[in-house]
């Protein structure tokens, strides 16, 4: 008994303290786990917070159109993301305004996951201007953003390309136009829409001389980033050879010169055009002759147009005229050995002779003339001539001319020259530089000519060109009703007779061939005059467009006949050469 | 010697119990001094916690962005930044910071999923990167660059 009460005195402490450590245990387990679930808190905010980050990331929201309607910005919104994204602001900032403005509102489109949503700022109360540069951010509520520009097409130059298919045709033939354009404005993902503009010129006039449209381009093109479009033309063109058909392409409302040109080229079809020579060029050589080379004490005008093909200079050294007669009789002289000359170009006396009979020539070994490249040079002299047996008449004389050059020897031959055993006018056909038909004027050697330099293209333009008799003898002429006739080359355009006092009214003829033809006649005799007789028919022409530069014949001659009796042909020719110069 | 023996168990018995009552006494009261100074303690450290962890909860659902930046004279250089809560919890912005140099200064509130623009005086270059430093009353941060 003693000891069982004693042991449970001793154990009552000890009770007591155990259910005091058990307390203070539990509150610190309690504790314990409350802190790990405060962790936990910490740790699901993370991760939530890591998941609200990745959605976001799944936003793809992307501006893939900007352009202006109804006088708003009309925005598609694209969502290339797997996450829904709501747009909340919407930034506006005009960037061509100085300085730039900015304007923002607030809007509410959810763009669903792999959606579009079309027409955002039609609602906006802002007025866009079609114009004007706009650049445009928007805000979705998660934080990201998507922006984009809007550039008028008056703002932004725009790489564009032209092409005429073939770019030589033959008359009657289609042309194609191909207009190739870009869109590679760097800083915009939208589209770009235009309204192709296409023009077309030909160069030259008249009657047979068209460029009709066939096939038209269509209205508008829309052309997505970074894409080619090629909008078609078709013409069908109709002209002389040598007329330039030019196509200027553009878009309404293009930035001031954005625009492409190309040209193509009405050529004439030849039997050959593969023809391989020795040489790359030779010299053109065109001859202006007296008709008749009346027999007189005084000069006819020979000349000798030379022109320079290639695209150095040439140097000429000489230059021969050689008449060869049917006649067997030795007196047969067109001009004598040692005949009088007068020197017109180059004006140097020693340099022109008769070195024999029937022959013409200028020399200049030591030094000879230099004709810069594409440069046409005439050489003018007025010769005596001399005469043919009486009772004799040589109506056709073969005429050689022949060019001495450091590209080579040339010759060319086909021409001819009249002669009569009696008196007969000195008949001459060339270009002069005004209307003045005296001896300060048309009769003046020093405006005596063969040819024209430097043309501008395209530009009107006036020639003159005279029908003489050049000798004083006024009992030798050619009768009224003697024509003067001028072929302007194919690509002249716009031929126009604005002188031509001792004529009838002239007639202007277009050809089928592109040739515009005048023809005057002369209202009295030619001639008759102690002083000599010139008569100007002055004309202007829009010169052609070549694309490079070009030489041009005009040919000119007279159609008539002297009051010798028997009467004899008057029917002088020159073929005189126009340089267009392109800048 | 039955009394005897008697008599002396009575005495060496009432030692006993008050000495057992004693230390009973003593356990229970420091027993109770332990417990209610643990459950001070215990209740301390929890107020504690639970305010440490309401605050990194805080902080972690702090979300904002730098939504704009407009550079623009009035009289004066100025910038006007755009700042949007794309958190769930309501901001408050402090500090801003340009190339590392404080500009503006205060307490601008943000409340959740809106927006708010903080307007300052500031000199800008044009066409110059300008470094955005933003940051919050309980310390997040927005770094970004935007050209002048």
């Amino acid at each position: 008994m003693k000891r069982k009460s004693g042991a449970q005195r001793k154990g009552l402490s000890t009770v007591v303290a155990g259910v005091f450590m058990i307390i203070v245990m539990a509150s610190a387990v309690g504790v314990t786990a409350w802190t790990m679930q405060q962790q936990d808190r910490v740790t699901d905010e993370i991760l939530s917070k890591a998941n609200s980050k990745l959605s976001r990331l799944s936003e793809e929201l992307e501006i893939s159109g900007v352009s202006i309607a109804n006088k708003k910005l009309n925005i598609t919104l694209t969502n290339d993301g797997g996450s829904a994204a709501r747009a909340k602001t919407i930034y506006i900032v005009n960037e061509t305004a100085v300085p730039k403005q900015q304007y923002s509102y607030d809007i509410d489109y959810l763009v669903d996951g792999r959606a579009v949503v079309k027409n955002v700022g039609q609602t906006l109360a802002f007025t866009a201007k079609n114009t004007t540069s706009y650049s445009v951010r928007v805000i979705t509520e998660s934080g990201s953003s998507a922006s984009a520009e809007y550039l008028p097409v008056a703002s932004t130059p725009i790489p564009m390309t032209l092409y005429v298919i073939p770019p030589t045709i033959t008359t009657g033939e289609n042309v194609t136009i191909l207009y190739a354009v870009t869109n590679n404005v760097t800083n915009s993902n939208s589209p770009l829409t235009i309204s192709p503009k296409i023009t077309s010129s030909i160069s030259c006039g008249g009657v047979g001389c068209t460029l009709t449209k066939i096939t038209s381009a269509p209205g508008t093109v829309v052309i997505h980033k970074g894409a080619t479009a090629l909008i078609k033309e078709v013409y069908r063109a109709d002209g002389p050879p040598s007329t330039v058909m030019t196509f200027n392409a553009s878009y309404t409302g293009a930035k001031a010169g954005n625009y492409v040109i190309d040209k193509g080229t009405i050529i004439v079809v030849t039997l050959s055009q593969g023809v391989v020579t020795s040489i790359a060029t030779k010299p053109d050589m065109y001859l202006i002759l007296p008709g008749p080379f009346g027999k007189s004490s005084q000069h006819g005008l020979w000349g000798a147009v030379v022109v320079n093909p290639t695209n150095s200079t040439m140097k000429v050294s000489r230059v021969l005229m050689t008449a060869f007669t049917g006649s067997h009789t030795g007196a047969t002289q067109v001009v004598q050995s040692g005949c009088a000359t007068t020197a017109i170009a180059p004006s140097t006396a020693s340099e022109w002779s008769c070195p024999h009979d029937n022959q013409i020539q200028w020399k200049r070994l030591g030094s000879p003339l230099t004709l810069a490249a594409g440069e046409i040079y005439t050489f003018l002299v007025r010769a005596q001539p001399k005469g043919l047996p009486a009772g004799e008449e040589e109506p056709g004389a073969t005429v050689t001319a022949t060019v001495y050059t450091d590209i080579g020897v040339f010759t060319k031959t086909g021409y001819t020259v009249g002669m009569h055993s009696i008196s007969e006018p000195l008949g001459n056909v060339y270009m002069t530089d005004s209307t003045d038909q005296g001896t300060t004027g048309a009769l003046n050697n020093a405006k005596m000519f063969g040819h024209l330099n430097n043309i501008s293209p395209a530009t009107t333009r006036t020639f003159y060109v005279v029908f003489a008799d050049l000798d004083t003898n006024s009992t030798s002429y050619v009768n009224a009703g003697g024509r003067l006739i001028i072929n302007v080359p194919p690509g002249f355009a716009n031929v126009t007779v604005t002188f031509s006092s001792l004529f009838s009214t002239p007639t202007v003829v277009n050809r089928a061939d592109g040739i515009t033809q005048i023809i005057g006649v002369t209202t009295g005799n030619t001639g008759d005059s102690a002083t000599g007789e010139a008569k100007t028919i002055a004309f202007t022409a829009v010169t052609p467009s070549p694309g490079k530069d070009t030489t041009y014949l005009m040919f000119a001659f007279i159609d008539g006949v002297t009051n010798s009796n028997p009467a004899f042909s008057a029917g002088a020719v020159a073929e005189m050469a126009i340089e267009i110069d392109v800048p | 010697m039955a009394l005897r023996g008697r008599r002396t168990h009575s005495r060496r018995g009432l030692s006993t119990i008050v000495t057992s009552v004693m230390l009973v006494a003593a356990v229970a009261i420091m027993g109770s001094f332990l417990v209610t100074w643990s459950n001070s303690s215990f209740t301390a450290q929890r107020v504690a916690i639970a305010n440490q962890t309401d605050t990194k909860i805080n902080l972690i659902r702090e979300s904002f962005v730098i939504e704009d930046v407009w550079f623009y004279t009035q009289g004066v250089q100025k910038m006007n930044v755009t700042l949007r809560n794309t958190g769930d919890v309501a901001i408050k912005v402090t500090h801003i910071y340009i190339n590392n140099t404080q500009v503006w200064t205060g307490s601008q509130a943000v409340n959740a999923t809106k927006v708010a623009e903080i307007s300052f005086n500031k000199n800008w270059n044009a066409g110059s990167p300008q470094s955005m430093w933003v940051k919050t009353l309980r310390g997040s941060e927005v770094k970004q660059v935007w050209k002048s």
